[in-house]
C-alpha cells in the first residue's frame, strides 16, 4: 500500500453569509458553500485544533454540546455537517472553518504563524507572560444581540436571542438568530484577536481612534473575506452587472443580525444604508466632516471602513475597464440584459484579486503602525509606506488611490506637509549609531520566524528577543536628540518626572514585542525586517483622574542592509499629545453612562472593550 | 421656623440640601400677599438618615403654614421620592385637616406616569418587569458577576427592598397621588403653556418627558446619528429571552429558554465526560470558564432601565413675566428628553431656545453627571448674564458608591464659567458667606451674589425679580 501525502485542505460547509440569507430564493444557491480549510492532520473532537479549540457551553442554560469530531469517515466524505440551525455540531463546525480561513489570511499576509495575545497575570507578586496556544471559542456562551472577543479569556463568546417582534426583517419574529452562524460575525471577532495577538495596546482608548480602529479592521478583514468565495462573488457580480458600488451583499456586514435587532438592513454597510423614512437603500456619500462628528467607536470606524472600500472599488474599476471596453466594443456601455457568464467569470476574477490586494496591503501595514495611540492618520501613513517597501513601482497607482480614498473621508495624518507618498512615509530616524550597533543587535537576535515555525517557539524567540534588544538600547547611550528622534527618555536627569524609574534610577522601557517581516516582492527579491515596539508610559492627571500616558516607537531594521529604516513615534516626551488626551479622556461624549456608575469601568469583566453592540454607550 | 413669603415682585426659591436628591420650594407671590406655593420633588438616596428629609419636609411645613398649592413629581425615582413615603407621617391625607402637616392642593405628573396613555402604561409595566427581575437576579447572582455591585446600586434609585422584590418608588408614586386634594395632571409638552391660580403674570412650560419613544431611550451625547446603533428595535423579547433563563420570570418564554432540541451533557455529566475534562474543566484553563460573563449583560439592562426611566422626567421651564426671567427645571432628563425640546410648539409661540436664553436659575440636571446637561442645544444656550446654578448633589456618598463621575468635572467647570462663579451645591461645605471670590469674579461681583442668596445651611434661598 502506498503513503499519500496528506490533503492540502479539509472541505467544510458553512453558510457564506447567514442561516437568513438561505431563506431566500435568488441567495439560497450561493449562501450554502463548501469552504477549504487548511488540512490539520492532528485535529481532535471540538474541533481542537492548533490554533482553535471550540467548547461548546452555553451557561445560561447549563448545557454542554457533545464536540463534533470532523476526522469521522463520514464527516470527511461528505463535506462536514451540512447546514443547520438546529445542530449545534454545525455551529461548531462553521465557526471552526471561518476562523480558520481568517487565520489564513493573516498569515498568508504576514509571512509568518499568528500567534495570540499572551496571557499576562500576576502570581505571588511576580509578573507572568504565558504563551496561549490556542484562541477558545464559545459559540452559545451568551444569551443577547452580541459576540465579542474577550482579552482577558482569550476567546470568542458568541450570542443569540430571539430576533425583534416587530420589523425582524427576513426572521421570524421571536425566532432564535445565532451570531455564530454569522459569517461575517466570526471574522470579524477573531480578526480583533489576531489584532490584539500583535498590538495588545490597541485595547487602549488614548484617543477616539483607537478602538475605532479595532473595530474598522475587523470590519475590513470580514468584508473582504467575502470576496475570496468565487461562487459568492460571480452571483453578485452578475445581480449588479459588475457594479460593485451598487447595493450588494459584498459590501454588507452581518445581514440577519441587523435586521433581528430592527435596523431594516446589515448592521453594518461600506457602501450605503437603508433610508429610515422611506426604506429605500441609498450610498453613502464621502464627507469629509463627518469623522469630526463620530464619536462612537463604531461610527468612527465604518468611516474608515468606507475610505478603504472606497479605494478597493477604484482599483476594481480600473482594473476592468479594459474588460468592459473589450466586451462593449469600445463603448464601455454594457447592454441591457445579464452579462454574458464569461464576463461575469473574468470580472469576478479581477475583483477578488483587487480585494486580495487590498486585504494584503491593510494587514501588511500592521507591522509599521506606532505601538501605542494609533490614528488613522497614522494607518494611512503605515499603509503608504508598508506598500512602498513591497512595491516600489505604484504602476497601478493603488497607493495613490488609498491617500484618495482617505482623503475624501477626512483622514489625514496631523504631522506631514502633503498628501504626496513622498510626504507620508515613514521617515528614517537620524540617530548616528556608532558603526556596527545594528549589526551587533541583529546577530544577536534570531529571526528564524516564518510560516514553518512552530508557533510556542516563536513565543520563546519573541520574548528572548525583547530582553536582547533591551540590553541592546540600555548599553546603547544614546544622546538626547537620538533619544527625542525616537519618542524614548532613557537618562534619569532629563526624563520627565512623571515617567517611573527602576531599582537604578533609571528610567523604564519596555520592549514590547520583537517580530520578523518577511516578504517576497513582485520582483523576486526577498526582504526580512525585524519590527520592534518599545514603550514607555508616565503617570499623569487630567481632569481630576489618574491616567497613564503612553508612548514609544515602532523601529523598523532591516536585517539585510543593517539599518534602522523607521521610527513611527509616539513620542513620551510629547506635551501636546498628552494634552489632546487629557481633553479626550474628559469629553463627555466618551463617557459612558456604565463609567458614570462603576468605579472600574475599564475592568475588562464589566464592559467587554470589543463587544459586536457595544452594551450602553 | 417663620413662614416664606415673598415681596410682591418676587418669586422666592428654597433648594434644599438634604444629600443626594432633589427638593426645592418655590413661593410666588398672589394678590392676596399670600405665596403660592410649588414643591418640586422631595427625595434622598444613599444612605441618608431619614431625619434628614423629614428635617426637610418639617421645613416646608413651617414655611407654607402648612398647605402647598401644587407639587411636581418629576419621574419615578428614589432621590425624588423617598420623602413621601419616609416622611409619610408628616403629611395630611387626601381630607385630612392636621395643621402640623403638610396638605397638598394639587399634583402635576409626566404623562408618562398617565394611566389612560397606552404607551406610558407599557414603559411602565417594562419599567416594573425590569426591576422585578433584575432584583431576582441579584439576589441569586453568582460571586463572579462583575455588573453585580452597579446593578444593586441603580436599582436603589427604585428604593428597592431587595427581599421583598419590591420597588418603593412605585409605591411612593401612588402615595403621593392619593395624598393630594384633587385629581392628579398627566403633563404633555407643549400646547398652551400652564398658569397658576391667583399667580399673575408666571406662566409653566412643559419641555419634557418626549412623547417619541426613541428619543425616551436615547440616553449618551453622541454627534452623530447613526441609525445603525439606535436600540429600537432591542425592545423586550431578547430581554425576556434573557430573563427567562436567568430568574425564570416569564412562563411565555420558558419554551425558548433551549435553543435546541438536541441531546446535551449536564454539568454534572460533563464534569466525567472526557472532552470537557480535557478542555472546560481543565483546572490550569479555570481563567477560561465563562459560567458568570452572559450573566454581565444585566448591567445593560440595569443602565437601560435608569436611562429609561431619567427620561421620563418632566421638565419644566417657569417664565417669571412674559417674555422675561426663566427658572428651569429639567430633573434629571438625558439627551434624549434634551433634544426633544426642540421641537416642542406651544401656543404662544416661545420656543425652548428663548426659555433657555432666559434662564437664571438653571437645576441642574441628575447630580451633575455627564449626560443630563446636553451642551449646545443647551448649557450654550443659557446665555443671562444673572444664571445661577444648583447641583443637588453630595460628592462623597457618590464616590463611596463609586460613583466618581457624579458630578462630572468638566461640566462643573463649564458651569463655573457661564455663571461667573455662582454654582451652588447642595454639599457646598463652607457657607457662603465665608467663601471667597471664585476666580475672575470681582469682589463685587461676588458681594452681590452673597447678599442676595440666603444661606441657611438646610437650603439656600435665592429671590428673583418679577419685572
Amino acid at each position: 500500500m502506498t503513503t499519500s501525502p496528506p490533503p492540502a485542505f479539509r472541505r467544510l460547509r458553512a453558510y457564506l453569509f447567514d442561516p437568513g440569507l438561505s431563506g431566500q430564493i435568488d441567495t439560497a444557491a450561493i449562501n450554502e458553500a463548501t469552504l477549504r480549510v487548511g488540512w490539520e492532520e492532528a485535529l481532535e473532537p471540538g474541533p481542537v485544533g492548533e490554533y482553535l479549540e471550540v467548547v461548546d457551553f452555553d451557561p445560561a442554560t447549563g448545557c454542554f454540546y457533545p464536540p463534533v469530531d470532523l476526522n469521522d469517515h463520514i464527516l470527511l466524505a461528505q463535506d462536514g455537517l451540512p447546514p443547520s440551525e438546529g445542530t449545534p455540531q454545525f455551529h461548531q463546525q462553521m465557526v471552526y472553518a471561518v476562523a480558520m480561513t481568517t487565520i489564513r489570511h493573516f498569515e498568508q499576509a504576514l509571512g509568518r504563524t499568528a500567534l495570540w495575545a499572551a496571557r499576562e497575570y500576576i502570581e505571588a507578586g511576580q509578573f507572568r507572560r504565558e504563551f496561549v496556544q490556542r484562541l477558545r471559542i464559545y459559540p452559545h456562551a451568551l444569551r443577547e444581540p452580541n459576540a465579542y472577543y474577550s482579552p482577558a479569556k482569550k476567546a470568542l463568546l458568541f450570542g443569540y436571542f430571539p430576533a425583534a417582534r416587530t420589523n425582524p426583517g427576513r426572521n421570524l419574529p421571536g425566532g432564535l438568530v445565532f451570531t455564530c452562524l454569522s459569517h461575517d460575525v466570526v471574522a470579524h471577532e477573531v480578526t480583533h484577536a489576531l489584532l490584539d495577538g500583535i498590538h495588545a495596546r490597541f485595547t487602549e482608548a488614548s484617543n477616539p481612534d483607537v478602538l475605532a480602529f479595532h473595530e474598522a479592521f475587523a470590519d475590513i478583514v470580514a468584508l473582504f473575506q467575502h470576496f475570496s468565495y468565487p461562487e459568492a462573488l460571480r452571483h453578485q457580480i452578475a445581480r449588479t452587472r459588475g457594479d460593485l458600488a451598487s447595493q450588494n451583499l459584498l459590501g454588507q456586514l452581518a445581514q440577519q443580525f441587523g435586521e433581528a435587532i430592527g435596523t431594516r438592513g446589515a448592521l453594518r454597510d461600506a457602501l450605503g444604508f437603508t433610508d429610515p423614512a422611506t426604506g429605500i437603500w441609498r450610498p453613502h456619500k464621502p464627507d469629509p466632516a463627518l469623522l469630526q462628528q463620530a464619536t462612537q467607536a463604531h461610527d468612527r470606524g465604518a468611516i474608515l471602513v468606507a475610505a478603504v472600500f472606497d479605494a478597493f472599488l477604484t482599483i476594481y474599476k480600473s482594473r476592468v475597464a479594459d474588460l468592459l471596453r473589450l466586451a462593449t466594443g469600445g463603448t464601455g456601455v454594457l447592454p441591457a440584459g445579464d452579462l454574458h457568464p464569461d464576463l461575469v467569470n473574468r470580472l469576478a476574477q479581477e475583483a477578488a484579486k483587487s480585494a486580495r490586494h487590498v486585504l494584503s496591503i491593510c494587514i501588511r501595514a500592521l507591522d509599521y503602525c506606532p505601538p501605542v495611540d494609533i490614528t488613522f492618520g497614522d494607518y494611512l501613513r503605515a499603509i503608504v509606506t508598508a506598500d512602498f517597501d513591497m512595491v516600489q513601482d505604484d504602476e497601478r497607482g493603488y497607493r495613490l488611490t488609498i491617500i484618495e480614498g482617505f482623503r475624501r473621508r477626512g483622514i489625514y495624518p496631523r504631522d506631514v506637509r502633503t498628501l504626496s507618498v513622498e510626504s507620508l512615509r515613514w521617515k528614517e530616524p537620524k540617530l548616528n549609531l556608532p558603526r556596527g550597533s545594528v549589526k551587533r543587535l541583529v546577530d544577536s537576535l534570531r529571526t528564524e520566524w516564518d510560516l514553518r515555525t512552530n508557533r510556542e517557539a516563536a513565543f520563546k524567540l519573541l520574548h528572548d528577543n525583547c530582553r536582547r534588544v533591551h540590553v541592546w538600547l540600555s548599553g546603547l547611550g544614546l544622546d538626547e536628540e537620538a533619544q527625542r528622534e525616537i519618542g524614548l527618555a532613557l537618562d534619569a536627569e532629563s526624563a520627565p518626572a512623571t515617567l517611573p524609574r527602576n531599582a537604578d534610577g533609571k528610567p523604564v522601557f519596555e520592549v514590547h514585542s520583537v517580530r520578523v517581516a518577511r516578504r517576497v516582492s513582485p520582483d523576486g527579491q526577498l526582504h526580512a525586517d525585524a519590527v520592534i515596539e518599545i514603550t514607555q508610559k508616565r503617570m499623569e492627571e487630567g481632569l481630576g483622574r489618574k491616567f497613564k500616558y503612553r508612548g514609544g516607537c515602532t523601529l523598523l531594521i532591516d536585517l539585510h542592509r543593517l539599518t534602522v529604516k523607521y521610527a513611527i513615534v509616539k513620542s513620551i516626551w510629547n506635551e501636546g499629545r498628552l494634552e489632546r488626551e487629557r481633553q479626550f479622556r474628559g469629553n463627555p461624549a466618551q463617557v459612558s453612562l456604565r463609567a458614570t456608575y462603576s468605579p472600574d469601568p475599564g475592568g475588562r469583566r464589566m464592559a467587554e472593550p470589543f463587544a459586536l453592540l457595544h452594551r450602553e454607550d | 421656623m417663620e413662614r416664606l413669603f415673598t415681596g410682591a415682585r418676587e418669586v422666592r426659591v428654597r433648594a434644599y440640601r438634604q444629600g443626594f436628591g432633589d427638593c426645592f420650594l418655590l413661593a410666588l407671590p398672589q394678590g392676596d400677599g399670600e405665596p403660592f406655593y410649588v414643591m418640586i420633588d422631595c427625595g434622598l438616596l444613599l444612605a441618608a438618615p431619614k431625619q434628614r428629609i423629614e428635617a426637610v419636609v418639617r421645613n416646608i411645613i413651617a414655611a407654607t403654614g402648612g398647605t402647598v398649592h401644587l407639587a411636581v413629581v418629576t419621574h419615578e425615582h428614589w432621590d425624588h421620592l423617598s420623602g413621601f413615603l419616609d416622611a409619610r407621617s408628616l403629611f395630611n391625607d387626601e381630607r385630612g385637616t392636621d395643621p402640623e402637616k403638610l396638605t397638598i392642593e394639587r399634583v402635576w405628573l409626566g404623562w408618562t406616569e398617565d394611566p389612560t396613555n397606552a404607551l406610558a402604561m407599557r414603559l411602565r409595566e417594562e419599567r416594573g418587569e425590569r426591576v422585578r427581575a433584575l432584583s431576582a437576579l441579584i439576589e441569586s447572582a453568582p460571586a463572579g458577576l462583575g455588573s453585580a455591585p452597579m446593578v444593586e446600586k441603580l436599582l436603589s434609585f427604585f428604593g428597592t427592598d431587595l427581599a421583598a422584590r419590591q420597588s418603593r418608588t412605585s409605591l411612593a408614586l401612588e402615595t403621593v397621588v392619593g395624598l393630594a386634594r384633587n385629581e392628579a395632571e398627566f403633563l404633555y409638552p407643549g400646547g398652551t403653556p400652564r398658569t397658576l391660580a391667583g399667580v399673575e403674570g408666571v406662566r409653566v412650560y412643559v419641555l419634557g418627558p418626549p412623547e417619541n419613544e426613541t428619543l425616551l431611550k436615547r440616553s449618551n451625547p453622541r454627534t452623530s446619528a447613526s441609525e445603525v446603533y439606535e436600540e429600537k428595535g432591542l425592545a423586550l423579547s431578547p430581554e425576556l429571552s434573557f430573563f427567562a433563563a436567568a430568574v425564570g420570570s416569564n412562563d411565555e418564554f420558558a419554551t425558548l429558554a433551549r435553543p435546541f432540541e438536541v441531546a446535551s451533557l449536564t454539568p454534572d455529566e460533563a464534569g466525567t465526560d472526557p472532552f470537557f475534562r480535557r478542555t472546560y474543566f481543565d483546572e490550569t484553563a479555570s481563567w477560561r470558564r465563562v459560567e458568570a460573563d452572559w450573566l454581565e449583560f444585566s448591567g445593560e439592562l440595569a443602565l437601560r432601565l435608569d436611562r429609561d426611566t431619567n427620561n421620563t422626567s418632566l421638565a419644566l421651564a417657569f417664565e417669571l413675566v412674559p417674555g422675561g426671567r426663566v427658572l428651569l427645571f429639567p430633573a434629571d432628563a438625558q439627551v434624549g428628553n434634551w433634544l426633544s425640546w426642540q421641537d416642542v410648539e406651544w401656543a404662544n409661540g416661545v420656543t425652548a431656545n428663548d426659555l433657555l436664553e432666559r434662564t437664571v436659575f438653571y437645576k441642574v440636571g441628575h447630580h451633575g453627571s455627564h449626560n443630563s446637561t446636553l451642551r449646545d442645544l443647551g448649557l450654550e444656550r443659557m446665555r443671562h448674564p444673572e444664571l445661577i446654578a444648583m447641583v443637588p448633589v453630595d460628592q462623597g456618598s457618590a464616590a463611596r458608591q463609586g460613583w466618581s463621575r457624579i458630578p462630572f468635572a468638566p461640566l462643573l467647570d463649564r458651569l463655573q464659567e457661564k455663571t461667573r462663579g455662582r454654582v451652588l451645591r447642595s454639599d457646598d461645605g463652607e457657607a457662603l458667606r465665608d467663601r471667597p471670590a471664585p476666580e475672575g469674579v470681582t469682589a463685587s461681583v461676588w458681594q452681590a451674589f452673597q447678599d442676595r442668596v440666603i444661606d441657611a445651611g438646610l437650603y439656600y434661598e435665592i429671590p428673583f425679580p418679577l419685572d
